[in-house]
């Protein structure tokens, strides 16, 4: 049951990490960006490969991170103009694009048939239970860290500027803030949280292949952004435990309806998911928490 | 200070109530613990069409070997089925729930090739056996300390026969158009040798996603080339699209894909022929790894799965082989402990010994001590040391008038 646990917490760390970046970019920056799952994935295949070519593990965590920040500011500076919907759809031709890639060169990727035993960061210290244990430690530390660095973020005059860049980059440019300066620098800023939960994944699944990486981590990332309250790094965590909550609690509820067969119990499940997500948005729209704003101090005596 | 007192005496009562608690004798506990088989099947996603039969084969055979009395002196076999929802990820999570929740002795019914890889490290680290359906090379590759066990034709073996009946039909010059999936890329190799090694040439090669919405571009691309046969290894979904566009653009050019893409009833959905009628189907072959359904173990478990004689059930009836080795194997052994039992598998399905088949007679034989050789719901069972299922045999088929007809085994 421990081991479960662990599991399934270092599954929520992972996708938490996810929601932090596009909490960042879309909950503050107002930059939609529907390609998250291209982004994850060349965090997991960088750091994948570097660790299967023999670089230390922590090194090849950072070689991902570099590989994601270069690709996110990249993206961000040649879709400079788009908005809204057109970024999600650029985002999302990036996506495929970094899918077609893994699929086709096998050379590097092993194609449809992925990279299977990628090394683990400090195998040698615990085995077992022990080092689910110890995964799960760095998985928090990571996690912390990116959490710290998202919240320094947001509350600094720089997350303040992309919040105004959201509501209305021409007032905001017309104040003498360079637009494209501060997207480019959020998309990259989320990108290296990415960067991190790739890294994480091709880790602590020791294989990857094209498939882990589809539109559903985008949906999940969305779902607990949205459900933890857009802008809110704290509401995100909260929505990121209860959306994984809601994916694997429905799992145990088959155990007490045996009347269901196996197929019928598995539908039931994933309706039961959507319904959830559902009564979230109807009576809960706004989130589990309001998004940071800075408090104006009482006036003086 | 009262606050903390009272603290400590509910957490004592607690404690207390909690100790009663679990010193009653409790019912569940006045039998034996069952030996718990997971399943990990694709019950929803792509591979939704095959899951539900899968779990239910083997459930099946759980209920008949459960009716008989169980396995090791008594223990009845539990069944628990997670969705993999045909993606390695959810797989994953769901191998976690099977290994450190339920901890199950086995887990089978494992299909497809992505979650089986993703899953493979977390059951050989807990000393878990796995029997999958799924056809990749690398399952089966590295170090599996005797644990898994492939229960289909590696893809390998898959790649072979579509290449031996073009080239028996006379085909020289050919082409692939291929889905990209791990089961389909590693039948291309060995399909482009075989016909090489037959004198044979492949003169063009495409592949698509499974996913993508149209199919025209590269349908042209390889029709267009001077080839007389395409082979075309693909899903239902897929292979539907590209039927239509090849009887649009009216090539005739022959195509050979997989049973599972094409069939016209002979595995009991004909969901391909309904969707593109008669008229596209028509001279379009196909070939599978097939069950002797002509054998009577077959037809006992085409009583159990309570469908019409002579349905081909894909996948069903050899994870119902799997269930039936495995319990076999946990009695010989007399244990449900993976890193014993799975060392008892050669011998039942490749032993010399009395030929033996269906659930029940296998687990009689080996309660007598018999050498048995199992023949198995699916085919005759037999096994390479490295877990590789031996000689899996092919069935060739070719659409006429909306029906399946057989043109032999290969």
């Amino acid at each position: 049951m421990i081991g479960y646990f662990t599991a399934i917490l270092i599954f929520v760390i992972i996708s938490a990490l996810i929601g932090l970046a596009l909490n960042l970019q879309w909950g503050q920056a107002g930059m939609v960006n529907f390609g998250i799952f291209g982004f994850f994935a060349v965090g997991a295949y960088v750091a994948g490969l570097a660790a299967m070519a023999g670089v230390p593990t922590l090194i090849a965590a950072l070689l991902a991170v570099v590989a994601t920040v270069i690709l996110s500011a990249l993206v961000a500076l040649v879709s400079a103009r788009l908005r809204e919907d057109y970024l999600a759809i650029a985002t999302l031709a990036f996506a495929e694009a970094v899918r077609l890639f893994l699929l086709n060169e096998t050379w590097l990727t092993g194609g449809a048939n992925g990279l299977p035993g990628i090394p683990r960061p400090l195998s040698k210290v615990a085995s077992g239970l022990n080092y689910e244990l110890l995964f799960l430690g760095l998985s928090i530390t990571a996690f912390a860290l990116c959490f710290a660095f998202a919240q320094l973020l947001t509350v600094s005059p720089f997350g303040r500027v992309l919040r105004a860049l959201r509501e209305d980059d021409l007032v905001a440019s017309t104040l003498g803030k360079t637009t494209l300066s501060f997207r480019v620098r959020a998309f990259a800023a989320g990108g290296a949280i990415i960067g991190v939960a790739g890294s994480l994944h091709a880790f602590y699944f020791t294989y990857i292949d094209p498939t882990q990486f589809g539109a559903f981590v985008t949906a999940y990332a969305f779902m607990a952004v949205i459900a933890g309250g857009r802008g809110s790094n704290i509401g995100l965590l909260i929505g990121a435990v209860s959306v994984m909550v809601l994916l694997e609690g429905t799992r145990f509820l088959k155990d007490f309806m045996p009347f269901l067969d196996a197929g019928q119990a598995a539908s039931l499940r994933l309706i039961l998911i959507g319904v959830g997500l559902i009564l979230l948005l109807i009576y809960r729209p706004q989130g589990f928490v309001s998004e940071y704003r800075l408090q104006a101090k009482q006036g003086r005596e | 200070m009262t606050r903390l007192t009272l603290n400590r005496r509910t957490f004592l009562g607690a404690a207390a109530a909690g100790i009663a608690v679990s010193s009653f004798p409790m019912p569940a506990l006045a039998q034996k613990a069952p030996v718990k088989f997971g399943m990990i099947s694709p019950l929803t996603g792509g591979g939704a069409s095959y899951g539900p039969n899968i779990v239910k084969a083997a459930q099946a055979i759980a209920g008949q070997i459960n009716g008989a009395g169980g396995i090791l002196d008594g223990r009845q076999i539990k069944i628990i089925a997670e969705d993999s929802e045909t993606n390695p990820t959810a797989a994953v999570r769901a191998a976690r729930k099977l290994l450190d929740v339920d901890q199950v002795n086995a887990i089978v019914g494992m299909w497809g090739s992505g979650p089986t890889l993703a899953v493979k490290p977390l059951a050989l680290e807990k000393g878990v056996s796995i029997s999958c359906l799924g056809a990749a090379d690398a399952i089966t590759e590295g170090d599996t300390a005797g644990l898994i066990w492939r229960f289909q034709a590696t893809g390998r073996e898959w790649g072979v026969p579509p290449a031996k009946a073009m080239l028996a039909a006379g085909h020289k010059k050919v082409g692939i158009l291929a889905v990209q999936t791990a089961f389909t890329q590693s039948m291309i190799g060995p399909f482009i040798e075989t016909i090489e090694a037959g004198g044979g040439e492949v003169v063009v090669q495409a592949e698509v996603k499974p996913d993508q919405p149209n199919f025209r571009a590269e349908v042209d691309k390889v029709m267009g080339e001077d080839v007389t046969a395409v082979f075309l290894p693909a899903y239902v979904t897929q292979f539907t699209s590209i039927a239509k566009e090849w009887y649009r653009g009216g090539y005739d050019t022959e195509l050979y894909t997989l049973t599972i893409a094409a069939s016209a009833g002979v595995n009991g959905g004909g969901k391909f022929i309904t969707a593109v009628g008669d008229a596209v189907g028509e001279g379009i072959h196909h070939l599978q790894a097939t069950n002797d359904t002509t054998s009577a173990t077959y037809q006992e478990f085409e009583g159990l799965m309570g469908v019409a004689p002579g349905t081909f059930l894909p996948f069903s009836a050899l994870c119902a082989d799997s269930m039936t080795v495995h319990a076999a194997a946990m009695e010989k052994a007399g244990t449900a402990d993976a890193t014993v039992y799975t060392k008892e598998i050669l011998g039942i399905t490749n032993g010399g010994g009395e030929k033996v088949g269906g659930a029940l007679n296998l687990l009689e034989a080996v309660r007598a001590g018999k050498d048995v050789d199992y023949t198995g719901y699916g085919m005759d069972v037999a096994f390479h040391p490295n877990g590789n299922l031996k000689d899996r045999p092919f069935a060739h088929f070719v659409i006429k008038d909306g029906k399946d007809e057989e043109l032999g085994t290969i």
